[in-house]
């Protein structure tokens, strides 16, 4: 089976991976990359395990096709820090106990971070709503949506310090 | 999942030209949220993936006024649900589109994909069946139209000639008086698939009675199916509850459900005895207000 | 090693929680940066040089003879380094531990033998072949090229119909198992558990007021994100190394022990990070299987299941069908209680329990009652522990019941729980009296809740019908043995050092005790789980015993320490070291506090004087059980159209004992609860009649998301138990005891219909309607007759006992098998 090159971008740096056709971006994060924060939960975009942002939308990975990651950027759990300082997100999901197993924490983490970015303060349904997509067996959710609601107003604060 | 061959054609020509070339066997790739899933857990093994990414123009969503609302086949549901033309003028898109899967899904998912899986549980088909859109469909003989009503044959057939790919869909312009809804049941809130659904759409003469009316049922056929003993009901009439109740029961005996582990037969007609009702009533005041 | 005298029971000294720097606050999680930066490696995130993949081949089939199997092609198939099959396996095993091959020890009704079935499959998707190869493309084409020849045979997937005596046979070497001894012709009754107390049948009869009712749950799975994963590698000198998800890496060790009839020394096993397990990852399922062929390739082999094959042959919760009859004076004081539980346990033998019964009847004081729990078999995966297994279905049938007696009595449902409220001294079904426990303050709680106090809120979405419902529970917490070091660094840090999968956060905790009586703060503390050559043996996560056993231990461990600190810190002052005090990481000499040493400053001398460094350890191997319980307030809104039905809110009252991160407790109340929901609406395995699984993915698996759970209140409760570190209780199962129940209590009170059988959204709730307008009771109108029974005659035993037997107080509130061990046979 004849392999072929991949140009896509993962965390800001460009990549050229060797694939067959029928592997999946998760594969190409897991495998060739080395990501393995995200996560394969189901295999079918069922669970959202395996969500980052692809062109900044979150996505389920595992329904990506390889070869159509080509000249698209990629965002995943281990491009969420910078400079080694937890994003507001990771610092809030900690503190209010938004995960316990953390086998779906990347993936909620994706979807919270695409959510805030275009929605500054959203209600809780609003979250609930913008999570529905990720599975979480341990928590409930509950501590979830408390911990984006902390990380919006975080956020919405040091934006608020920035501008000043 | 196994190997094939991976095109990604630059234009619709090329793409029609590559179908024509390479013959049956090959499956056409727009958002892959069906077509992955088929591949790894339903034993589908396509011989050639021919991709649409690379097609320029295939993800527009655009109003043209003639012909209505265009849609790109590559268009994601997320673009749909989201672009401001669809939400001030065909809200019951916004409301099926937006209650596909998740948002992961609908980022990656695309309306052409969802009509070409043609699931009878498609959530896109009975509101633009509603509505009265027209596929336009691409091979390498040309280009021909197609009025969405003849598109699905079967559960997961339609008809699509070979070598033909979908390229666009077109809605027409909404009457002023007019008005739709879109209901199904699930038993979770979001990433659920329809047990039974319902579109409705009215269009109300001068006088407030029925001028025109489609109430198309999804999840309960082979195929979405249109309730025409709904619909006569309903023609001419002023749409009171009491007609309106009697539109609903006659919806029941247009729909065609099996017992299946979404839900039993009997369930299904109640359902959308129900789902009929809600948005005819829904629909009517839209139309109204 | 030696422990030092140390105060049992915390809880004795005055509870002067006040003065508790640590415990009790809501530090956060202790690995929690790992997690949430992507850097924690769970199973399927290792990988080794040279690795292989693995892949199952499962049956078509739910029952069938496997005539022949051809794997040569699959053989042949390049980058294919192993093929396995069930014939094989006694030789591979024979092999490796140097031992005659025993063929008849695979050809038992054992799922722990046959990781590959043999001569016949008992369910659908079992495993029958697993191969190696260089990618997982090449694993699966090498899985089409294998040629399995199958013979059919009659299917039974209901336990009702597997009890009559034509049900065709799922095991051929099944013999009923009862109290009186075995019984000598194969059966689909696995075992018949017969539990009694005074004489129910008067006491029914002498009742004022009776229920009845027959009530069902369905098959679900445990819904662990993570599927099982494992990394097996086997090396020249005879070792093999485990990387695995699992409960336990000590029972993973043992379970191979057995399983490859070689000493455990020649196994090192490493539990990864866990992506959630509930119970099922107590039990192996990968790790057999992934080390044969590392064995047989020679090369190291990562296997990962599926989500279908997760679901479709891992081990779920059985499904039960319950006949409960309740009989209570109309004051409301229970006079007698009969129950018969059938369990449907899947394939194989072993997976049910008396903890469904303990459960149902556990939170009250039945003075009479009978139960008879039928462990049946049937062509579907045998099942498992699941968070407090087979509680919830006890409970859901039990606390339905309940509710239908207060009815019926005019009575609150909070009332008459109250009034029948077990205490301490009296006697739970297996006749163990309950030593301190503070059940009546949960249901006080809730009682006293707003939202019960008030009336009940109006429906929040137009059309629909508000409902609220209560239910109650209990798990009698687990125990085991536990071990855990403290190595003192020489910068006044600890190291904890335990053999314990941290399934619940239980990190964190005992990194929170360690603080607490280090009297060090909790940043300088760190806690690792390293494997099986370097941790100190720790019986399986489960059961919820680490806060409990683990905890103690690692108390034990911290007091040793700051000891032996003390001792080196008053050769360092040259006095006796009952002259030297200590406080917050600081030691003195009482009559002269001017001096201090850190203890840090003493870790360091200590290491330089050639004393050697400070290590504390400390380990438990008993403790009495301290059960807890929780009574739940779930408010639900009904849509009486369609049978919709949401949960709009959860007050969940439970006794934690000493709540020693409060935010780890709502966590593990929270996520019972949810599971709990998903239980009551929407999961449940659906077979077809030729016994495949309809719903083996998450889209027809319905687990409840972020929309479908609603904001749940936590109250604490804090009763301390009489044992273990500051009256700590184990906290993760009971959450999930009472949630079914409550949910079908509150759409009753919503809609008035009566659901009886699980999952209840839907239709069901549309024909409960139905059934109340129409008078048609139909709990009533199934007859739970279960006419001949088929156990097979039972020989003369030597163990013949006249009456059923009652548990004897060393095998405690729930049966051993409730705690997920994996199968050592």
């Amino acid at each position: 089976m004849a392999k072929m090159i991949v140009n896509v971008e993962v965390n800001g740096e460009r990549q050229e991976l060797l694939t067959e056709p029928y592997r999946t971006l998760l594969d190409l994060l897991r495998d060739n990359l080395s990501l393995t924060g995200t996560k394969e939960g189901c295999g079918t975009g069922d669970c959202g395990a395996c969500t980052v942002l692809l062109d900044g939308r979150p996505v389920n990975s595992c329904l990506v096709l390889a070869p159509e990651a080509e000249g698209r950027h990629v965002t995943t759990v281990e491009g969420l820090a910078e400079d080694n300082r937890l994003h507001p997100i990771q610092t809030a999901f900690i503190e209010e106990g938004g995960l316990q197993c953390g086998i779906c924490t990347p993936g909620m983490l994706m979807s919270a971070v695409a959510l805030l970015r275009s929605n500054a303060e959203p209600s809780e349904q609003a979250i609930r709503y913008a999570i529905s997509g990720n599975l979480c067996r341990c928590t409930g959710y509950d501590k979830i949506v408390r911990a984006i609601e902390v990380a919006s107003k975080t956020m919405q604060a040091d934006a608020a310090i920035a501008s000043h | 999942m196994r190997a094939f061959a991976y095109h990604a054609p630059a234009s619709l020509a090329e793409a029609v030209a590559i179908l024509r070339r390479e013959g049956p066997g090959g499956r056409v790739l727009a958002g892959g949220t069906d077509l992955l899933v088929q591949m790894k857990e339903r034993g589908v093994v396509p011989r050639y993936v021919l991709s649409l990414r690379a097609v320029a123009d295939l993800s527009h969503v655009s109003f043209k006024p003639g012909r209505g609302l265009v849609i790109g086949s590559r268009a994601s549901l997320t673009d749909v649900i989201t672009n401001p033309i669809v939400v001030e003028r065909y809200p019951i898109l916004v409301e099926s589109a937006g209650l596909v899967g998740s948002h992961q899904i609908q980022n990656l998912g695309t309306v052409g994909g969802n009509l070409c899986n043609a699931a009878p549980s498609a959530d896109t088909a009975p509101p633009l069946i509603a509505l009265g859109a027209i596929l336009h469909l691409h091979s390498d003989q040309g280009e021909r139209e197609l009025p969405i009503t003849d598109f699905f044959v079967g559960p997961g057939r339609t008809a699509l000639g070979e070598g033909e790919l979908l390229a666009e869909i077109s809605v027409p312009e909404p009457h002023p008086r007019s008005g739709g809804a879109y209901e199904r049941y699930t038993p979770r809130q979001e990433m659920d698939i329809a047990v039974a659904s319902v579109a409705s759409f009215v269009t109300l003469a001068a006088d407030g009675s029925v001028a025109g009316v489609r109430i198309i049922l999804g999840a309960v056929g082979p195929t979405p199916l249109q309730a025409h003993a709904a619909e006569a009901v309903l023609i001419g009439k002023r749409p009171t509850a009491d007609v309106i109740e009697s539109a609903a029961i006659a919806a029941v005996s247009d729909s065609r459900p099996i017992s299946d582990q979404r839900g039993s037969e009997t369930y299904r007609k109640h359902l959308i005895n129900v789902l009929a009702r809600r948005t005819l009533d829904r629909a009517v005041a839209s139309a109204q207000g | 090693m030696t422990t030092t005298e140390l105060p049992r029971t915390v809880t004795e000294a005055p509870a002067d929680t006040a003065t508790h720097v640590v415990i009790g606050q809501r530090v956060a999680k202790i690995e929690g940066v790992d997690k949430v930066t992507g850097k924690a490696l769970y199973g399927a995130d290792t990988s080794r040089p040279g690795m292989l993949w693995g892949k199952m081949l499962p049956s078509p089939h739910a029952h069938a003879m496997i005539i022949s199997i051809d794997v040569s092609a699959a053989r042949a198939l390049p980058g294919v380094f192993a093929v396995i099959t069930g014939a094989d396996l006694p030789t591979i095993v024979a092999r490796i531990s140097d031992t005659d091959a025993a063929p008849e020890e695979f050809d038992t009704p054992s799922r722990g033998k046959q990781i590959l079935a043999w001569k016949k499959v008992v369910f659908f998707g079992q495993p029958v072949a697993a191969v190696a190869a260089v990618t997982q493309a090449i694993a699966e084409e090498a899985l089409t090229l294998i040629k399995v020849e199958y013979s059919p045979l009659p299917v039974v997937i209901d336990p009702e119909a597997a009890m009559r005596p034509d049900a065709p046979l799922v095991q051929n070497a099944v013999y009923t198992e009862t109290f009186s001894g075995k019984a000598t012709t194969p059966s689909n009754l696995a075992k018949l558990t017969e539990l009694s107390r005074g004489n129910v049948d008067e006491a029914i009869s002498n009742s004022d007021v009776t229920v009845s009712g027959t009530f069902r749950t369905a098959m679900v799975h445990q819904g662990y994100i993570e599927p099982q994963a494992c990394l097996a590698e086997y090396s020249a000198d005879g070792r093999f190394t485990i990387w695995t998800s699992t409960q336990g890496q000590f029972g993973v060790r043992g379970g191979l022990s057995g399983f490859l009839k070689i000493p455990p020394r020649r196994i090192r096993v490493t539990a990864s990070e866990i992506g959630g397990g509930f119970g099922a990852k107590g039990a192996m399922t990968l790790e057999p299987i992934c080390t044969l062929l590392a064995y047989s390739a020679g090369r190291p082999v990562k296997m990962q299941l599926t989500r279908s094959e997760v679901l479709r042959a891992t081990r779920p919760a059985p499904d039960a069908v319950m006949h409960v009859t309740l009989g209570a004076r109309k004051d409301g004081t229970l006079l007698g209680a009969r129950a018969a539980f059938i369990w449907d346990v899947g394939a194989y033998p072993g997976g049910g329990s008396v903890g469904g019964i303990n459960c149902g009847f556990g939170p009250y004081i039945v003075p009479a009652y009978s139960y008879d729990g039928y462990d049946v078999l049937t062509n579907r995966p045998s099942t498992g522990a699941y968070r407090a297994p087979n509680g919830p279905q006890g409970a859901f049938a039990v606390e339905s019941a309940l509710d239908m007696l207060a009815s019926k009595l005019g009575m609150s449902p909070v009332a008459l729980r109250l009034k029948n409220a077990v205490r301490e001294g009296d006697r739970n079904p297996s006749d163990v009296p309950y030593p301190r426990i503070g059940f009546r303050e949960t249901l006080e709680a809730i009682e006293n809740h707003p939202v019960w106090a008030s009336p009940k809120a109006a429906s929040s979405r137009p059309g629909w019908l508000r409902g609220r419902g209560v239910a109650c529970g209990l798990w009698g917490g687990g125990v085991g043995t536990s071990m855990a070091h403290v190595n003192i660094g020489e910068d006044g840090s600890a190291v904890i050092v335990t053999g314990a999968v941290d399934l619940a956060g239980t990190r964190t905790t005992m990194a929170q005790i360690a603080a607490e009586e280090l009297q060090i703060p909790f940043e300088r503390v760190n806690i690792v789980q390293p494997d099986t050559d370097t941790a100190p043996f720790n019986n399986p996560t489960g059961g919820s015993r680490i806060t409990y056993s683990l905890g103690t231990a690692v108390y034990r461990a911290s007091i040793d320490a700051r000891t032996k600190l003390k001792q080196r810190a008053s050769q360092q002052f040259r006095c006796p070291a009952d002259e030297v005090d200590y406080r917050d990481g600081e030691f003195w000499v009482r009559s002269d506090p001017s001096v201090r040493l850190t203890i840090g400053q003493v870790a360091r001398s200590a290491a330089g004087s050639g004393d050697g460094p400070v290590v504390g350890t400390g380990e438990v191997t008993h403790l009495l059980r301290a059960p807890a319980f929780a009574t739940q307030l779930v408010e639900v809104e009904v849509d009486p159209e369609t049978g919709a039905v949401q949960v709009v809110n959860v007050i969940a009252a439970q006794d934690v004992g000493r709540a020693i991160n409060p935010t780890a407790c709502e966590g593990q109340i929270q996520g019972g609860v949810v599971q709990g929901i998903g239980w009551a609406l929407t999961e449940g395995y659906v077979y077809d009649e030729q016994g495949r699984l309809r719903n083996p993915g998450l889209l027809d698996y319905r687990m409840p998301t972020a929309l479908d759970a609603p904001n749940i209140e936590c109250v604490l409760v804090e009763v301390p138990a009489i044992d273990g570190p500051y009256g700590v209780r184990g906290v993760g199962e009971v959450p999930i005891v009472p949630t079914p129940a409550a949910v079908a209590n509150a759409v009753f009170d919503a809609c008035a219909g009566r659901v009886t059988s699980l999952p209840l959204s839907g239709e069901p709730v549309i024909l409960a309607i139905n059934d109340t307008k129409s008078g048609v009771d139909r709990s009533q109108m199934v007859t739970f007759n279960l006419g001949p029974i088929s156990t097979g005659s039972t020989g003369a035993s030597e163990t013949a006992v006249d009456e059923p037997k009652l548990a004897t107080e060393v095998e405690d509130y729930c049966a051993e098998d409730d705690v997920a061990e994996p199968e050592l046979e």
